[in-house]
């Protein structure tokens, strides 16, 4: 990916699809450095690395009034544990893709007199931040059951997970409800899917994020989602994906 | 967000001032007293994925300089903040401008003095209005 601008940078967090409210976000991740040094070490120091956290922080124009919004979703999520996924540029499917499951520890309102009203955020991973990819685009309406666009994101060895988000950003019907799941296989023909991981069914908007631990010898990963209600159930949802 | 719409809803808005000519755009020649937007600022991209546009809009009224007392009495009374006469008060009633923007603020009146437009000399004075929305609209 070439140097950048900024411009179209997608960002989701629980069932909030923050984009256009958004006008900056920055992840950083950050691993202590442990002094190892001995008298062995050469008169040069010697660092381990220790654990390791990300911080997340954005801001961008306040809005509110239904569920979605920006300040209807930050006051559900301060203080939660909750999906986050952000990436640089556009939500196609296999764009890249940074998620993790974060603590909304921070959030901020309000300006002077004559500004356009502005919010702030920060949260804190509470799981890896995973450099993933992007599963199922947001604009995508989803009517009825399905699979998405198989991903090679490769194989999950043993001591690493596989990491997904789901923000489930608009719901319709008269009893819609959708469940989505992580399927894998060791082709792109997904001729023999396996269910990895399957989150809970959606009924509203929301967000959820799940792990599934290795080994897993697949390498080829798709989303699958399982519609059903009456009255034209219709979703959209962001899916993002990824091996750490 | 539409530059050609939100000049229209400005225009509309502030047409509702009674015997106000209001235009669109900088017409040729005016019949005072007249009220037009004449120069836009844009700045693209306030937000990811042209989620906001944000546009800085000078508008200008003009009233009649024969006779002098009247012209500005009535210009005064284009620039109050309240009242049936006032500019600011008229723009700022429906601050989405029926649906084309998110929302609009009238900064600041400012210039109040002579202006030259087609040749001939008015009183005048010019509004500053912020207004924000939808890059993607």
């Amino acid at each position: 990916m070439a140097p950048l601008v900024l411009i179209n940078t997608r960002l989701f967090t629980g069932g909030a699809d923050l984009t256009s409210r958004s006008n900056k976000v920055e992840i950083t991740s950050e691993a202590e450095d442990k002094d190892a040094t001995t008298f062995g070490s050469g008169g040069w120091k010697e660092l381990l690395g220790g654990l390791v956290a990300s911080e997340i922080s954005a801001e961008g124009l306040w809005e509110a009034g239904a569920p979605g919004l920006v300040d209807d979703e930050m006051w559900l999520d301060l203080g939660g544990l909750g999906p986050f996924t952000a990436c640089p540029d556009g939500a196609a499917v296999g764009q890249l893709a940074y998620l993790t499951k974060t603590m909304t520890g921070k959030y901020g309102i309000g300006g002077a007199v004559g500004d356009i009203a502005p919010w702030q955020a920060e949260a804190k991973s509470s799981w890896p931040t995973v450099r993933g990819l992007l599963a199922h685009p947001p604009g995508t309406a989803r009517t009825a059951t399905g699979t998405g666009t198989g991903q090679q994101l490769g194989a999950v060895a043993a001591g690493r997970n596989l990491y997904a988000c789901l923000h489930v950003l608009s719901v319709a019907g008269t009893t819609p409800s959708i469940t989505v799941a992580i399927e894998s296989d060791d082709t792109n023909g997904f001729g023999s899917p396996v269910t990895q991981l399957t989150f809970a069914a959606a009924t509203a908007v929301g967000g959820q994020v799940l792990r599934v631990p290795g080994a897993i010898t697949d390498t080829w990963w798709r989303p699958k989602w399982t519609i059903t209600g009456t009255g034209g159930p219709s979703f959209l949802f962001a899916l993002s994906f990824g091996i750490q | 967000m539409d530059v050609e719409a939100v000049f229209a809803g400005l225009s509309q808005a502030a047409s509702t001032i009674t015997g106000l000519r209001c235009n669109p755009f900088v017409p040729d020649s005016i019949a005072v007293p007249a009220f037009f937007p004449a120069e836009v600022d844009i700045d693209f991209d306030q937000a990811f994925a042209g989620g906001m546009d944000r546009f800085v809009i000078t508008c200008r009224v003009m009233a009649s300089r024969a006779d002098d007392r009247t012209g500005q009495a009535k210009l005064k009374g284009y620039l109050a903040r309240v009242g049936p006469q006032s500019i600011r008060a008229a723009l700022s009633a429906d601050r989405s401008l029926g649906g084309v923007c998110d929302s609009l603020h009238v900064q600041r009146a400012s210039g109040y003095g002579q202006y030259e437009h087609a040749g001939t000399i008015y009183y005048g004075a010019e509004f500053t209005v912020l207004v924000i929305g939808s890059g993607a609209a």
